[in-house]
């Protein structure tokens, strides 16, 4: 590069740094402001209320226990509670597996009673399977479903039955720690689980309840019962059987199916704790209006 | 000889006084024009007036942040959000280039590092016109809770005017089970630069 080449190209860039850097300066103005806050992780946890509550001896008086069971999601998390239920391995597994469970969810533990009807969303099963209560649950809330356990005739004596009801809420991969609740059913060797009526329908109009025959004199009057009110009329064994409409049903009883207990009644009328048998029976409504059938 | 020297003695002698011929040619020269000069007085015309009075002020660059809505009584999990909303004002005199940062997070109560929490929540902002606006699933600028930042010249702010903006932050659904009652504290900072003239 030549001397002249040099001077020239000096020049030029000379030029253009004077021509294009000396635009004028700016200096913006800035403001600035700060707020804080804060976010929580949830976590997830269950609990089980009730669960001992389960405990009972069934004997031929006490031939069926209903009582509630409460799930709760007791965290900041909403959740899926699902249910297990297990045998402790030194309790009678064959008893747990001959006692019929129905269980459904209520409003509250005052809607599980004796005469309750069983409502939507039931599972059935026994103590030994049952399928899950499963429940979704907001943060800090519980539901409680109602339990019906009600042991066949099979079922062994005496025995006892040590049930465990395992729980967890789950939101997509989190799990919470499992939590139990336990209880024990038993069968005394005096006495057995009341043995089982026969239906009888009669196209929705009506059914026949009989029970099976006994050493009691012909004379004893007996009567069915859905918990502790009386359905239909009394009966003496004369005829052996009690005819239920959908009429002899309080409307304090709701459609769907009940547990019907036969017991024997004293010279008053008022029940004993014999009980001749039980049997479920379902008030429905069909075409040409209300109706009952036998079973579930 | 001598007679040579006396010639030359004769033609110094001019030469000699020559500077006082020219000096007296300039003061001769300057008395002239002084005396020219002297010959009128010139006093030139002026006239003027008042305008009426003015204030020149310089413009301000200022603005507030309203404190952030509760966000942490909503706890999240994965998958889900919590919302909140602040509004941000101009209350200068220029206009605004804004621009909002995270510019601090600490995490508390966690069964695992600070960096799984932080990593495990991400950010999104949106204008909305009202709080009932704010909720989740907006979508707007999205990023990292700990790093979220939407640069120089998200809006733009007038003078005296003020909006409102929605912030969700969201839990990621395949978020770790160890993060589970972590809490984070976070600052958010508003920065409006002047639009350039």
């Amino acid at each position: 590069m030549s001397r002249r080449v040099r001077v020239l190209l000096a020049a030029m860039l000379s030029l253009a740094l004077v021509v294009g850097g000396s635009s004028a300066a700016w200096a913006l103005w800035t403001a600035s402001a700060k707020a804080t806050s804060s976010t929580t992780i949830g976590k997830l946890a269950a609990g089980i209320k009730g669960a001992p509550d389960l405990t009972t001896t069934f004997s031929g008086t006490v031939t069926s226990l209903t009582k509630p069971l409460t799930l709760m999601n007791s965290e900041n998390l909403r959740g899926t509670t699902t249910t297990s239920v297990s045998v402790t391995s030194d309790s009678s597994l064959a008893l747990a597996q001959a006692i019929d469970v129905v269980a459904w969810p209520v409003p509250t533990t005052a809607d599980c009673t004796d005469g309750a009807a069983v409502g939507s969303g039931s599972v059935t099963g026994t103590w030994a399977s049952l399928p899950s209560m499963t429940t979704t649950l907001a943060a800090h809330t519980e539901v409680v479903w109602c339990t019906r356990s009600t042991p066949r005739a099979s079922a062994p004596t005496p025995a006892t039955a040590n049930i465990r009801v395992t729980l967890t809420t789950s939101w997509g991969s989190w799990v919470s720690a499992p939590v139990w609740g336990g209880f024990y059913l038993s069968t005394s060797a005096a006495t057995t689980a009341s043995p089982a009526l026969t239906c009888t329908g009669h196209d929705g109009n009506y059914v026949d309840l009989t029970w099976p025959a006994s050493s009691r004199p012909t004379e004893t009057w007996y009567a069915a019962y859905v918990g502790d009110t009386m359905v239909g009329k009394t009966s003496q064994d004369y005829s052996g059987s009690i005819q239920l409409a959908p009429s002899d049903f309080p409307s304090s009883i709701p459609a769907g199916t009940s547990t019907v207990v036969v017991k024997v009644v004293d010279s008053t009328g008022a029940p004993t704790s014999t009980v001749a048998g039980s049997g479920p029976v379902t008030l429905f409504t069909q075409n040409d209006g209300a109706a009952i059938r036998c079973g579930a | 000889m001598t007679s040579s020297t006396a010639s030359r003695r004769r033609h110094r002698a001019p030469s000699r006084h020559r500077w006082v011929w020219a000096t007296a040619l300039a003061l001769a020269v300057a008395v002239v024009a002084s005396v020219l000069g002297t010959g009128g007085t010139y006093a030139l015309w002026n006239a003027s007036a008042n305008t009426k009075s003015s204030v020149v002020r310089s413009g301000t660059a200022t603005l507030t942040v309203s404190p952030l809505s509760p966000m942490y009584q909503t706890a999240i999990g994965p998958g889900s959000s919590t919302t909140g909303t602040f509004t941000v004002r101009n209350t200068g005199t220029v206009p605004l280039s804004m621009r909002v940062a995270i510019t601090a997070t600490k995490v508390s109560y966690a069964d695992t590092t600070d960096d799984v929490v932080l990593d495990a929540q991400t950010l999104r902002l949106a204008s909305v016109g009202s709080a009932a606006e704010c909720h989740a699933g907006i979508s707007g600028a999205t990023g990292p809770l700990a790093t979220f930042d939407t640069g120089s010249g998200y809006y733009t702010l007038p003078p005296g005017a003020s909006g409102m903006g929605c912030i969700e932050i969201l839990l990621s659904m395949d978020a770790p089970q160890s993060v589970s009652g972590a809490v984070t504290d976070f600052t958010m900072t508003v920065t409006g630069t002047q639009v350039a003239p």
